[in-house]
C-alpha cells in the first residue's frame, strides 16, 4: 500500500490492514420503536453514506413473534456536502421493538 | 475532528479511528441442531368423502365435510430426495383421488450457539447456492466470564436435495467493542468519552462490498424477482462473501394442489353419472427472507416459508405457490458484505 496502516500481532495474524477496506464502517445507531432523529457527520465532507437496518430478531422458538418488522424510514442527505441521516420509526408492528442502523460509507 | 486519530487508505477510507466504537469479531457460531423442512410438515390434513359402494348413490361424509378438513398427517423423512409429496385422499365411488402438495427439500432451520458479551450481529456465508438468515437470537442465560451463551436460529436455503450443504454454512458474529484491558502489549485507543474504539486483541469489522436491493416484482415463487446491484462487485471475487443477516421481507405464501374428482353422482334408469370438478387443497404460510448467496456469478436471493400454517382449507380455486401481501423495508435497501476469510 502507498500509505495506511497494518498491524500484525505477535503470531503473525493481521489485526488491521487499511488496504483491505472498500467501505468504512462509520456508526451504529439504536432506534427505539416510535422514535425519530437525525445525525450528521461534519468530519466526513464529501462522503457517500450507506445505511442498513438490523431488525430486533425474534426471541422465541415458534417464530410467532416475527409476524412483522419495525418500519423505519431512513433518508440520507448532504446539506453543504455534510452527510446527514435522519430516521423515523413508525409505531411498533409485531414484537420487534428496536432497529439498529448500520452506517457505512466511503 | 478536533483531536484523536484516524488512519486512511489510498481511497480515503478509514478503519482505525477514535470517532466511533467499531464492531469487532467475536467468533463463529457452532451448529447444535437442525430440522429440515421436508421432515417437519405436520400441518397436513386428511379429509375424505365417500360414496358407499355398493349402496344408494348419495354423498356420504364421515365426521367432517369436504370443506372442513380434519387434522392428521404423519410425514416421513426424505433424506436424499429432491422433494417430498404429501397426499390428501378423497374416496369417491370406490375410487381414490389424490390432492398433492410438494414440499421441496431445500430448506432447514438450523440452531447455532455462540458466546458473546452482548447480542451479536451476524454475517452468514455459505457455499454456492446456500445461504441463511437469522430467525431469532436470544440469550439462554448461561454465562462464562463476561460472556452469555446466545442461541441463534437460522433459516437455511440450499440446493434441492443437497441438505448436507447446511454443514458448510458459517456464521461470523461481531459485537460492539467491549471494554478490555491489555495484559501485556499492543495498542488501545479510546475516544473522548473514554470508550474503547480499537484494541489490537480484537479484529475490526471490514466491509468489502454492499448489496443494494432495488425493487421487487412477481407474485409466485417461480417468478418473484428482487432487482439488485453490488456497489463494487467485490463480493463476486472474494473467497468467502458473508452477508449481514437482516430481516427485510414478509409475505404470505399460498400453496395448493389440484385434482380432478367427482363432486356429484346421480342415476337415471340403469345408468350412473358423475360430474367432475377441480378441487384444490390449500395451505398458507408466512414467507420471509432466507438469506443470500453467490451462484453463477450473481447474487442469489432466497425466500423461505416458516412458522405455523396460517390457513388451511380445500377450495375450488386452484393456484400454485402464489405470493401475496408483500411487505419490505423501504427499497432500495443496503446490506454490507464481508470477506469471511479475513476471520478464519
Amino acid at each position: 500500500m502507498a500509505f495506511g496502516l497494518k498491524i500484525t500481532n505477535s503470531v503473525g495474524v493481521t489485526i488491521l490492514d487499511t488496504s483491505k477496506i472498500t467501505f468504512s464502517f462509520i456508526d451504529s445507531i439504536d432506534v427505539p420503536g416510535g422514535s425519530s432523529g437525525s445525525k450528521s457527520y461534519p468530519d466526513l465532507p464529501g462522503w457517500v453514506l450507506h445505511v442498513s437496518q438490523i431488525q430486533d430478531s425474534a426471541t422465541g422458538t415458534s417464530y410467532g413473534d416475527i409476524n412483522n418488522f419495525t418500519k423505519v424510514v431512513v433518508s440520507i442527505t448532504y446539506p453543504g456536502g455534510i452527510p446527514t441521516i435522519s430516521w423515523s420509526s413508525v409505531a411498533l408492528i409485531g414484537v420487534a421493538q428496536s432497529v439498529t442502523l448500520f452506517v457505512m460509507g466511503n | 475532528m478536533s483531536y484523536g486519530l484516524i488512519t486512511k487508505n489510498d481511497n480515503g477510507n478509514f478503519l482505525l479511528t477514535s470517532e466511533n466504537k467499531a464492531f469487532v469479531y467475536n467468533g463463529k457460531a457452532t451448529k447444535v441442531g437442525a430440522v429440515f423442512n421436508s421432515d417437519i410438515v405436520s400441518f397436513g390434513r386428511n379429509w375424505y368423502a365417500r360414496d358407499p359402494n355398493p349402496g344408494p348413490l348419495s354423498w356420504y361424509t364421515t365426521s367432517v365435510s369436504p370443506y372442513d378438513p380434519p387434522h392428521v398427517f404423519t410425514p416421513s423423512p426424505s433424506t436424499g430426495v429432491a422433494d417430498i409429496r404429501l397426499w390428501w385422499y378423497a374416496v369417491l365411488g370406490g375410487t381414490y383421488y389424490s390432492f398433492g402438495f410438494y414440499f421441496s427439500n431445500d430448506q432447514a432451520i438450523i440452531t447455532y450457539e455462540v458466546w458473546a458479551p452482548t447480542k451479536p450481529i451476524i454475517f452468514v456465508q455459505g457455499p454456492s447456492g446456500t445461504g441463511g438468515n437469522v430467525l431469532s437470537c436470544h440469550n439462554i442465560g448461561t454465562m462464562r466470564g463476561n460472556d452469555y451463551k446466545w442461541s441463534i436460529k437460522v433459516i437455511v436455503s440450499y440446493p434441492s436435495g443437497q441438505r448436507s450443504q447446511v454443514d458448510n454454512l458459517v456464521l461470523y458474529t461481531f459485537v460492539r467493542m467491549p471494554d478490555i484491558t491489555l495484559s501485556s502489549y499492543g495498542i488501545v485507543m479510546r475516544n473522548s468519552l473514554n470508550e474503547l474504539c480499537f484494541a489490537t486483541p480484537k479484529l475490526p469489522l471490514v466491509i468489502s462490498d454492499i448489496l443494494s436491493l432495488n425493487s421487487i416484482s412477481g407474485s409466485t415463487m417461480s417468478t418473484i424477482n428482487v432487482a439488485n446491484t453490488l456497489s463494487t462487485g467485490n463480493a463476486l471475487t472474494i473467497s468467502k462473501p458473508a452477508f449481514l443477516a437482516v430481516d427485510w421481507f414478509r409475505a404470505t405464501l399460498t400453496s395448493s394442489g389440484a385434482s380432478l374428482v367427482p363432486i356429484s353422482y346421480w342415476h337415471s334408469g340403469d345408468y350412473q353419472y358423475k360430474s367432475y370438478g377441480n378441487w384444490t387443497a390449500m395451505i398458507q404460510q408466512r414467507l420471509i427472507s432466507a438469506g443470500f448467496n453467490i451462484k453463477g456469478g450473481a447474487v442469489n436471493i432466497k425466500l423461505g416459508a416458516v412458522g405455523e400454517v396460517l390457513y388451511n382449507y380445500p377450495t375450488q380455486s386452484p393456484n400454485l405457490q402464489s405470493i401475496s401481501s408483500i411487505q419490505t423495508i423501504n427499497l432500495p435497501f443496503e446490506i454490507p458484505i464481508i470477506d469471511g476469510s479475513l476471520y478464519d
